[in-house]
This record gives C-alpha cells, structure tokens and sequence, in this order.
C-alpha cells in the first residue's frame, strides 16, 4: 500500500508548524509507521535543530530533487525513535531552486518508502508554499488562536481548496484561562470562521521549548499537555478520524471557581 | 456518443439508399429557416415548411429545441404548416423524435380555425424565441454559494449575492447592489464601475472591515450589537448603516422598479 504525504502549513510564521511535523512525525513512528519528515523551508533549515540532529546531515531535499543522492540516502534517523527519518532542507539554496512539478515526482517516491510523509511547509504562500503543496495528498492547518493566524490560515485554507486538498485543523497554543476570561478566541470562534474539520486542539505548554532546545520529541513526555495532545492528531491521521478532541481547561481551584460563580473574581 | 454515430451513420445510408433523399452534411448551417418556434400559453408552437425535407426539418427543430434546454420537458408541441397542413407521416416522425430526445409530453398538428381572428387576439401571450433562455437577459445577478475567504475576490458586473459568509479579508465587488446571507466581515464594493450610490450592501451579519458604495468610503465601523439584518446605503454623500427590517428601505416604493 502506498503512503500518504500530509503537508503541514499556515501561512503565518512562527505558529508552530515545525514543532507540529516533529511531534506529529515522532508520534506516528511510535505507533510503528515509518515516517519521513521533510523540511521544506529551503534555505531556512530548521526541523533538524528542532529534532536535534543538525550534525548529522549530509544530504538534503534539493540534492533529491536534483538526483544527486537516493532518499534513503538524505533521510537522517532520529535519534530515539527507529522508525522516524528527517530529510532536511538544503542552507545554501533558496525556494526557487526546485519546482512543484519536481517535487511532485519526489513525493511519488516518499509514497513508495514511507507509510507517512511529513512536509514541514514554509511561512507565506510563495513558491515555498507550492513546492511543499504540490506533491501533498493532505494538509494539516496549523494556527493559534489570534487574529493574525487566522486570517492567514484563511487565505491558506482557500488556496488549498482550488489545489483540490481540503486541510484539517490544529488549534494551536491556546491558554485556557485566557479563553475562559475572553481575552483569547476560542477554538469555536477560530472554526466558526475557518470552517474546516479539527483535528486538534494543542494548549500552551513550557514543555515545547524544552523539548525543541534539547532535540528530544516532545510525545516521548508524557507529563507534556501539547505532547499527548499532538500524540492524538497523530492517531486521528493514522486511521482513528473519531477519537474525541479533548478541549484544553484551565485547572483552576476550587475556591477560585466559586469566587467566579459568586462574582468575587473574574 | 458512439452509438449515435453509429444510428447516424446507419440513419445517413438507410436514407441514401432507400428514399435517394439529399444526406445532411454533419455541419449543417442554418440559411434557409424551414422551421419556426413560438411560445405560447400552452406550449410551443411549431411552424414549419413541408416543402423541405423531413431531415432538413428534424435537424432544424433540434437546434431550436436544443436552446429551450428543459423547458421542453413535458410541453405540449402544436405542429403547423400554413394551409397545407402537417403530411401525416413527418408529424409522427417529429413526434417521435422530440418526444424520445427532448422528452416533450405531447405533439399534434395545429388545426387552424380563423387563424386570422386567433393571432390577433392572442398576439400579446406570444413571443419569438430567437435566443437561449441562458442568454435571455436574467438582470444579470451573479450568485455563489459558500465562504469567501482571505484573499480571494468575487467580482459581479451587476448585482451580486453570497450565500455563504465573507471572511475578514475576502472582497466582494459588483457593479450593483451586494447582498450576503450570512456574516460579512471582510471588504465589500457595490456600485462601482458607474458610481451607482443608490446601491445598497446588506448582510445577515453586517461586520466589514469596510464598505464603499459607489466613491463613498466608510472604514473602522464600529459592529453592532446582535445579528440584525442591517444594509449600509449612501445618504448626503456618506454611508449609513441602518436595521434593514425596522428602515425597510423597499416597502416603501410607490411601485415595483427593476434595480
């Protein structure tokens, strides 16, 4: 059976793409898949810090690309999960460098190797955007719950629907007390405008840059709230749709909750 | 298709060799107008010339009928040859034909009693199909359905309806009036192209990130409480924004108007 190339994108940068594809990726191959993630952010590489195996890349996708090198040749296994492999993005190149028509071919050969592939897709909707796209059988929407994110998501979201993909979406880094005041939007506002399926919900967690400055997965934690929480987006792309979103909830105390009921506190 | 080509194919040598009759070429133009199609109270009105070939008038009649798409569904045909009247044999053949291809209810000849008197009294419930129903002029309302997100723009010549919602980002445009069932919260633009300020932008849910009618600008509106159906119109060179049901800006015409 063939593979799935699922890209992981937004639009906006900096909502946490490269830390869903490495959790999300790690998650998968602790379920017994053999995963590829791919960082797509050429010239801009990135996942490989993230995973903690910087020093080992040799090869990159551009070399793929271009046939310098077989993909079992690029692709760096991680260091604690046997079955998770990187293929990082080339620091030298830039976007333009390779095609969406190359890629295309490139991704045909993923579909061969890997039961999944990940594309860590780059910030904006350029021609990084399409490469990372162009081969992909389905998209995961990353966006945190600001308006900034979610118009771009939006605007990612469109331009996913005239490729023929519909995206599926994480909700990511929210801080349930701040929703529960109201000073955040929730994850109804954001799917209320986005109107695309969830697929998951991540709450702000310490434990994420933790994790991403020592190169460990973040799902080897089980303490970490945004680590189980990836953990379930990945068994809901791996053949469980159905698995209940958990909703993040602030854990406030119990005199705090009655001081809201009886309007001493906010 | 192949098997029309085919019954066309056995059709062309069955006519050639039994009725020695002229074969159609594939590309037939229309020059000599054998048969005429009119709408009536009842139906359709079929006028042909029995002079010419059954061919010819077959071929004629489905170019015409091909334009009433389904509106030939089910309608009743009157056939009608001026004082000669229908032969018998083409008027069961037409009938035939249109009934299995346009899935017409029902074909018969015309009788002409006093068709002077008739014609004249009827002149008013008649029209001349010359065109398409699609090319007829519908006013020219463009609707689409769904979700107008970041980025993208929908544009109308004229009037344009969404059925769906305008996302913070998304741009309507149209050339008349803009109406959104469902929440508009990007960048609507009525009445461009000509200035037209008496158009009109309505909304379920009125929160735009900003409207123009016509060269009048508003930015920075504040949203209104609860989801009214509220329209935003031109009023002394500004935009005004108004609860459509309480304003009812229509009700209050003398008389119906084509907008």
């Amino acid at each position: 059976m063939e593979g799935k190339v699922i890209v992981i994108t937004s639009g906006k940068g900096g909502v946490g793409k490269t830390t869903a594809t490495a959790s999300i990726g790690a998650a998968l191959a602790k379920e017994g898949k053999k995963v590829a993630v791919v960082d797509m952010d050429i010239g801009l590489r990135n996942l490989d810090v993230v995973m903690g195996l910087e020093n080992r890349v040799v090869f990159n996708i551009v070399d793929v690309v271009r046939n310098k090198c077989r993909i079992n040749q690029a692709a760096i296994r991680d260091r604690r999960i046997d079955n998770l492999f990187l293929i990082p993005a080339s620091q030298s190149d830039n976007k333009d460098s390779i095609s969406p028509e190359e890629m295309v071919t490139v991704c045909n050969e993923f579909r061969k190797e890997f039961d999944f592939t990940l594309m860590d897709c780059p910030a904006g909707i350029e021609r990084g955007f399409e490469n990372a796209v162009a081969g992909a059988d389905e998209a995961v929407v990353v966006c945190t719950p600001e308006v900034s994110s979610v118009r771009d998501a939006d605007r990612i979201i469109g331009l996913l629907y005239a490729k023929k993909i519909t995206p599926k979406l994480i909700v990511n880094r929210i801080i349930p007390s701040m929703v529960e005041k109201g000073d955040m939007l929730s994850h109804e506002d954001v799917v209320d405008v986005l109107s695309v399926d969830l697929i998951g919900l991540v709450e702000m967690d310490d434990q994420v840059i933790v994790s991403t400055n020592t190169g460990s997965p973040l799902v080897m934690n089980k303490e970490s709230k945004a680590g189980v929480a990836f953990s379930r987006i990945a068994m809901r792309l791996n053949g469980q749709p159905d698995l209940p979103i958990d909703i993040p909830k602030s854990q406030e105390g119990f005199f705090s909750k009655i001081g809201r009921k009886i309007g001493i506190r906010k | 298709m192949w098997f029309v080509s085919i019954i066309r194919a056995i059709q062309k040598f069955f006519i050639m060799n039994i009725t020695n009759r002229p074969v159609l070429p594939d590309e037939w133009t229309m020059d000599s107008k054998a048969v005429k199609l009119k709408g009536t109270r009842d139906g359709f009105a079929v006028t042909l010339d029995s002079n010419e070939p059954y061919e010819v008038i077959e071929q004629q009649t489905s170019e015409l009928f091909v334009n009433l798409r389904q509106l030939a569904h089910g309608a009743r045909i009157s056939v009608e040859n001026g004082e000669a009247g229908v032969p018998a044999d083409m008027l069961i053949r037409l009938g035939m034909f249109l009934k299995e291809r346009f899935g017409v209810s029902d074909v018969f000849e015309k009788i002409r009693v006093e068709a002077a008197v008739e014609t004249v009294t009827d002149q008013k419930d008649l029209y001349e199909i010359t065109q398409a129903p699609g090319g007829m002029d519908m006013g020219d309302v463009k609707v689409m359905a769904g979700r107008v997100r970041s980025g993208q723009k929908i544009m109308a010549e004229s009037h344009l309806i969404i059925m769906g919602d305008v996302n913070p980002g998304g741009e309507v445009y149209a050339g008349g009036d803009i109406l959104v069932l469902g929440s508009l919260c990007g960048t609507a633009l009525a009445g461009q192209a000509e200035n037209k300020e008496k158009s009109i932008i309505l909304a379920f849910d009125f929160r735009p990130t900003q409207v123009q009618i016509g060269g009048v600008v508003a930015a920075g509106m504040s949203a209104s409480a609860g989801k009214a159906i509220e329209f935003a119109f031109v009023e002394n060179g500004s935009i005004v924004v108004d609860n459509y049901m309480t304003a009812n800006p229509f009700g209050k015409l003398p008389v119906l108007e084509e907008r």
